[in-house]
């Protein structure tokens, strides 16, 4: 079962490279906070019930409800719909998406061999989804895109712990809390600032701030 | 039955003198006939050797620098030789018809047929003979003798560049043969080519930079990216039996060159075969998309035979994939469909230059976009262009398909069979092949459409009249080869099977029981696609029986100032696909838009250049000849001076000669 | 016998039906009653009985695209595994000739459209055969990827897949059926990459090229669409259907699959947009991405990667 939704997760990737609405990216980031808390419920064994409960209810709170709800608040309030002019146009996206998740599961192959006490995929899957999320910063215009591949990638490295400690340490899940709700917050902020000062969240203005 | 074969060499030969003695109205039928008698006895000189499994052997003992020759057509050979002869003969008896109007504009035929059989007869030893220097001086006489046939129209400029072209990429790649050809020569002392086989033992280090350095030189002849600059300038500017003739013959002589080098080297590596696999898809890709974005009818054509070679370099490497990892399945079925689609490709592409050449003849054009409704006036044309536009897209019930349904089944077997390096190269090999067959569905569709189908695009300057019987007779043949190998491949496959021996060595090859039954089978599922077909037509032909069928024009949506000018054009067909290929074409487009509310003059110019060309081969030339402008005062044109050079030569020479004695 | 038969009933007669049931979940989700469900035979019975407007451009290739091109749909389902599983014929590697036949029906199509010198037929066949182009890579994969983990080649071995562990089925299923899902939508012409109400401008690629069509030929062309789109359903239907269920249970599954499929499509069709046309080669390319995750799943599974 877990393969399988490792592999949904992948899926979710690609759709992210490939789209231009900025709400199914939202919607995305929600779904693949889902499937993190579905692996985490059903990865963990029975060993340390409250730190299980904890883990999952703040992957399923957080990154599944309250980070999407807040990020639509936001898109909504600037009205932000699509993501009309990337650098690169959707297709090679796709295609480059792709080639990074085939890379990532090249790395599995690789990684088959090496007696690690996780699922190998893990690791593939979540190179490939921290490489794609960079990816999406590169390649895309908007403020906002940024923050959603910033948090794609977020989700990567949530994976990628899943898979190396089994026991995940109580510091590195408050880390990521907090990470997360800095990111968020200030943005959020920021947000509402940059379009009253701006006038559109578009990186092209920001580069009027160098000397 | 061997005493057919040098014989029959000899009256192709005696067909370019005899040619010079009958005025020009009767050079074509002469020639033809020439060539017909040799490649028949040819013909069944190799069908023979193909069938008794016995290699015949014929010694030659020329003068000194060359020594002893060998030719001996052994089954790889008297394949090649077996089409070559009879696509030759194809060729020939098509120039019987298509020359006719030229000798209405008073142009002389001598220099052309003399050279025609010359052509013949040296790609016919090219594929036997077994001794280098005769190799080496037989490919050159091949080289300048298409040379001299392709600049038959040398009073456009164009030609003439576009042959220059063509010498100089021969000579590029001759180099890289002759380099070859001397490392091993001088490793295993002797010219012979049986003798090369213990070098490739010996010196297994050497065996890669070989392989590489033959497959630049042979691969030159053949058409590989990137070596096939000269094919898409030189086979639009030949006559269309010439373009025919080389693009099915002389460039499957490359091909024959590599397998050639293949059977010498006892152990391939798994360097050569991912080497080839890897160079095939993209010279696959590459060809069809760029063919996808020309205008020019026989460029198409040109850049689509690129891409065929590139999937005969596909069934070779997965050939030579299966002699690296020792899957015979994959050897067998790689290499059958290498070889069929050599001898597939050989039927229908000069079939459609031929078509082309048709239609050359009567609309006196080569742009596609000016064409259209060719076939109310050309319907036999039409037949052809269409047999030769199925079976190069790779459908059944034709030819084409037979040869990429073997290249599909060797990659299922190598998938089966191997470890996860070939597993992983043989699906993206299968995903290459599939794409590249949709593309070339697009790209004949396409050239069939706009070429025959609708209304014509512009006037045409003289009536548009049909081909003449010879052309005719030509076509007809190359269409019922096409029929028979596409409905009942199981005969054409006992003769490659024979080929494809070869190339195990030492190993008896054991019957393959498996691929009869499937080629049984492939063919009953063929026959009754063929046979439904028939039925449909033949239901909607009842059906309508008794009906009421009138005529009317094509629907238009209520526009009432429709012209021809409003159809789809051959830019607009392909657009939609160009823009997803992108990165592998160039094109420069130059617009004047309609401006205004009710706009005026407006214009759209494309144009498409080869990015190997552009980008590689340009620039180099241009640091080459900046180079070589820095020695330009050496020839000045003044006689005393090159008398001095001599006198300069002389004396150095002798002080060289009085310290050397010292 | 009696499975060869009920197969050959089922390819004469389920087709239109598929369409029948398609239109009426549309027109449910458009509150409407909606045609009855037989009411794909009465126009295939009435076109059949009807004369024929040709137009005055065209030529014989135009007479005779339609029939090819239902031939070739018809000779492409013997290979098809059909109710309980079993197939008219079957041999090593008929999947690639089961393509290459398809291949051929959509050849005559694109020149029987482009015969009859509209630019609107001409539109309709440059889309068409853009977007066929990129399904192949996937389709192929998909079935290669297939005939590795089965270790037979045939379409009727490569369905059957209980010699798969369950872990690596499920993924095996979910995502083949999805990827051939968005083949089907993308062959049948349905939404989101063509919408097969109208013929306007945007939605130009199958509908279109049949505009110039009348009479038997139409019903040709409409039976032709309607038993591609159930065959490539059939393969959908294969996968999930294992094989060591009892004739009669696999034939019913075999058809509700069929009708959830129908369901589905009519689904999508009332409730999504097409999409804009420059974004259908994504979508496409979304199949051959996932054709690429599962050919990726299985090599790994079968280097030691899946545990």
């Amino acid at each position: 079962m877990i393969p399988f939704l490792i592999i949904l997760f992948s899926l979710t990737m690609l759709y992210l490279g490939a789209t231009s609405r900025v709400e199914a990216y939202i919607k995305t980031l929600a779904l693949q906070g889902v499937i993190l808390f579905f692996i985490i419920l059903l990865d963990y064994g029975t060993e340390n019930i409250p730190n299980l409960i904890f883990l999952s209810a703040e992957t399923l709170a957080v990154k599944g409800v309250l980070i999407p709800l807040v990020l639509m608040n936001v898109v909504r309030k600037n009205d932000i719909k699509r993501e009309i002019e990337p650098n690169i146009p959707f297709f090679f996206s796709l295609i480059i998406t792709s080639s990074i998740l085939a890379w990532g599961f090249y790395i599995s192959w690789l990684m088959s061999d090496v007696a690690i006490s996780a699922h190998p995929f893990f690791f593939g899957v979540s190179i490939s989804t921290i490489v794609t999320g960079l990816f999406i910063i590169i390649t895309r215009k908007k403020i906002i895109t940024h923050i959603m591949g910033f948090m794609a990638m977020e989700n990567g490295i949530f994976l990628l712990t899943l898979a190396i400690a089994k026991e995940m340490p109580f510091i590195v899940a408050i880390g990521v809390l907090l990470d997360i709700f800095i990111a968020v917050y200030l943005l959020g902020f920021l947000v509402n600032k940059i379009q009253d000062a701006f006038a559109g969240v578009h990186i092209g203005t920001l580069t009027k701030l160098k000397d | 039955m061997t005493s057919l074969y040098l014989p029959g060499i000899f009256v192709i030969l005696s067909g370019s003198f005899i040619s010079l003695l009958f005025p020009d109205k009767m050079k074509g039928a002469v020639t033809s006939l020439c060539i017909g008698a040799g490649a028949a006895s040819i013909s069944v000189f190799a069908f023979n050797v193909l069938m008794s499994g016995e290699p015949a052997t014929f010694i030659l003992n020329l003068s000194e620098p060359i020594g002893a020759v060998r030719i001996t057509v052994d089954m790889l050979s008297a394949f090649f030789t077996l089409f070559i002869a009879i696509m030759s003969f194809t060729s020939s008896l098509y120039s019987i018809g298509y020359m006719k109007e030229y000798r209405d504009k008073g142009k002389t035929f001598a220099a052309h047929f003399f050279f025609l059989p010359v052509m013949v007869s040296s790609m016919l030893l090219v594929v036997a003979v077994q001794n280098v220097l005769a190799f080496l001086i037989i490919w050159e006489i091949m080289s300048l003798s298409s040379f001299f046939l392709l600049v038959f129209n040398n009073e456009k400029e164009e030609t003439f560049k576009a042959g220059i072209n063509y010498l100089v990429a021969m000579h590029v790649g001759v180099i890289f043969l002759i380099s070859g050809f001397t490392i091993l020569s001088i490793n295993s002392g002797s010219q012979d080519f049986n003798s090369f086989k213990a070098v490739f033992t010996e010196h297994n280090e050497l065996t890669n930079i070989l392989f590489i350095i033959f497959f630049a030189g042979f691969g030159t002849k053949a058409g590989f990216v990137p070596f096939h600059t000269w094919l898409p300038r030189a086979h639009p500017a030949a006559p269309s039996h010439i373009s025919g003739l080389m693009s099915g013959v002389m460039i499957k002589t490359g091909i024959y060159g590599i397998l050639r080098i293949i059977t010498l080297i006892p152990e391939p590596t798994f360097f050569m075969a991912y080497f080839i696999l890897l160079i095939s898809l993209f010279t696959g890709i590459f060809g069809i998309a760029n063919a996808l974005a020309q205008k020019n009818l026989k460029k198409i054509l040109a850049y689509s035979s690129i891409e065929n070679i590139g999937i005969i370099g596909i069934g070779i490497g997965a050939g030579l994939l299966g002699l690296a990892y020792n899957i015979e399945s994959l050897t067998i079925l790689g290499f059958s469909g290498a070889l069929f689609h050599v001898v597939n490709h050989s039927i229908f592409k000069s079939l459609l230059f031929f078509a082309a050449g048709g239609v050359y003849k009567a609309t006196h054009i080569l742009n596609i976009e000016k064409m259209g409704g060719l076939i109310k006036s050309m319907k036999f044309s039409a037949v052809f262009f269409l047999f030769g536009a199925l079976a190069i897209s790779g459908l059944p019930p034709f030819n084409g398909f037979i040869g990429e349904f073997f290249i599909y089944w060797s990659m299922i077997q190598g998938i089966q069979g191997g470890t996860v390096p070939l597993i992983v190269a043989m699906i993206v090999s299968l995903a290459g092949l599939a794409f590249i067959g949709a593309m070339s569905l697009i790209c004949f569709t396409n050239l069939f459409s706009i070429v025959f189908l609708g209304n014509p695009r512009s006037t045409f300057h003289s009536p548009v009249t049909e081909v003449t019987a010879a052309m005719k007779g030509a076509m007809i043949f190359q269409c019922v080869l096409i029929a028979a190998i596409g409905l009942a491949p199981v005969y054409a496959f006992k003769i490659i099977l024979a080929a494809v021996g070869i190339f195990h060595g030492a190993d008896p090859l054991t019957e393959p029981v498996f691929i009869f039954n499937t080629l049984g089978s492939l063919t009953t599922g063929i026959l009754i696609f063929t046979v439904t077909s028939a039925g449909f037509i033949l239901l909607r032909f009842l059906l309508l029986r008794n009906k009421n069928v009138s005529q009317f024009k094509t629907w238009d949506c209520g526009y009432q100032r429709g012209n021809s000018r409003m159809q789809y054009s051959s830019s607009s067909f392909t657009s939609p696909f160009l823009k997803l290929v992108k990165p592998l074409i160039n094109v420069k487009e130059k617009i004047r838009e309609p401006e205004g509310l009710f706009p005026g003059y407006a214009s759209y110019k494309s144009s498409t250049e080869d990015i190997f060309e552009a980008w590689i081969i340009n620039p180099a030339i241009k640091v080459i000849e900046k180079f070589l402008n820095l020695f330009r005062w050496i020839q000045n044109g003044n006689t005393q001076h090159y008398i001095l050079y001599g006198l300069i030569f002389l004396i150095l020479t002798t002080i060289w000669i009085m310290a050397a004695s010292k | 016998m009696i499975g060869t038969i009920a197969n050959i009933l089922f390819i004469i007669l389920f087709p239109l039906f598929f369409t029948g049931c398609i239109n009426r979940t549309k027109s449910f989700w458009g509150g409407r009653q909606g045609p009855s469900l037989f009411q794909p035979y009465r126009d295939f019975v009435k076109l059949l009985k009807k004369g024929a407007v040709i137009s005055r451009t065209t030529s014989f290739i135009f007479a005779m695209a339609p029939s090819v091109t239902a031939a070739s749909v018809v000779s492409a389902a013997l290979f098809v595994p059909l109710l309980g599983k079993t197939s008219f014929m079957s041999f090593d590697i008929d999947f690639v000739l089961f393509a290459y036949m398809l291949a051929a029906g959509k050849f005559f199509t694109i020149i029987g459209a482009m015969d009859t010198g509209s630019s609107f037929e001409g539109m309709g066949a440059s889309r068409e055969a853009a977007f066929s182009a990129l399904v192949e890579p996937g389709f192929f994969i998909i079935l290669g990827s297939l005939a590795f983990i089965v270790n037979a080649s045939s379409f009727s071995e490569i369905m059957n897949l209980s010699s798969v562990s369950p872990d690596l089925r499920i993924i095996i299923t979910v995502l083949s059926s999805i990827a051939l899902f968005i083949m089907l939508l993308a062959e049948g012409c349905r939404v989101p990459v063509d919408d097969p109400n109208t013929h306007l401008e945007l939605t130009m690629i199958h509908e279109v090229m049949v505009l110039d069509n009348s009479g038997p030929d139409l019903a040709f062309i409409m039976y032709a669409s309607a038993l591609k789109m159930v065959l490539i359903g059939s393969l959908i239907a294969n996968i999930i259907i294992p094989a060591d269920l009892h004739p009669l249970i696999s034939a019913a599954a075999f058809i509700s699959i069929h009708l959830t499929i129908a369901a589905l499509i009519g689904t999508i069709e009332s409730l999504l947009a097409r999409l804009r046309m420059t974004h259908i080669p994504q979508f496409i390319l979304y199949m051959n991405s996932i054709a690429m995750v599962i050919s990726a799943v299985i090599v790994l599974y079968v280097s030691g990667g899946l545990r």
